[in-house]
């Protein structure tokens, strides 16, 4: 398995123009396969996607971990739902298999890779310097 | 097709991403072919035009991100 370097993606934020890390991600859904553009966060224990993508899948979402997700306020109101489960996807780059572990949230949930299932598999070098991921094959 | 497509997509002007802010977007041959603010609307337009394999990702709104807590 070789190693594969990914350009940051530019996004606009109401401070400027900031880069993040991606890696695309390939799932075999129903009637076909999608890439799917996943942001790398390395402090994620696990990856997250909305819980549509679970359906798509074929995943039963309740049948997963229940977990409930939280940001800075503590009220509850602003808590939402996940279930956790293992799914198989595929790293294009690579053609290579993985087994990730997801958090599919309700509500309006982004797509981050974490190190779960992920960083097992890869050596990943955030150069910010660079704006570019590199993804070595963990040994 | 895949690389030219995020490429396309972030090197897009801001009228571009602004448009787009905080969806679910779809992206085949350097063109948004479905957006959605939820991903359910998402999958139903890619349902319905069946425009074979596409690049989904979500244009995030223009704020910093942080991470969650899961208990």
């Amino acid at each position: 398995m070789s190693s594969f370097t990914r350009e940051w993606v530019r996004q606009r934020t109401r401070t400027g123009i900031v880069y993040r890390p991606t890696v695309d991600l390939l799932f075999r859904e129903g009637t076909g396969y999608n890439l799917y553009s996943f942001i790398v966060d390395s402090g994620a224990d696990i990856s997250l996607a909305p819980r549509q993508l679970a359906q798509r899948l074929g995943v039963e979402w309740v049948t997963g971990t229940r977990v409930r997700l939280s940001g800075i306020s503590p009220r509850p109101e602003c808590s939402v739902d996940g279930r956790v489960h293992t799914v198989h996807a595929i790293v294009p780059e690579l053609a290579h298999e993985l087994k990730l572990s997801i958090c599919f949230a309700e509500g309006d949930a982004p797509y981050l890779v974490g190190r779960e299932g992920f960083f097992d598999k890869f050596k990943v070098t955030l150069d910010k310097t660079r704006q570019r991921t590199v993804f070595a094959p963990a040994l | 097709m895949r690389q030219r497509d995020e490429k396309w997509l972030s090197s897009s002007g801001t009228a571009v991403l602004g448009r787009y802010s905080g969806k679910y977007v779809a992206v085949r041959e350097k063109r948004i072919v479905a957006a959605s603010s939820t991903m359910k609307g998402l999958y139903r337009k890619l349902d319905e035009l069946n425009p074979g394999m596409v690049l989904i990702t979500k244009v995030e709104k223009p704020a910093l991100l942080v991470y969650v807590e899961f208990h």
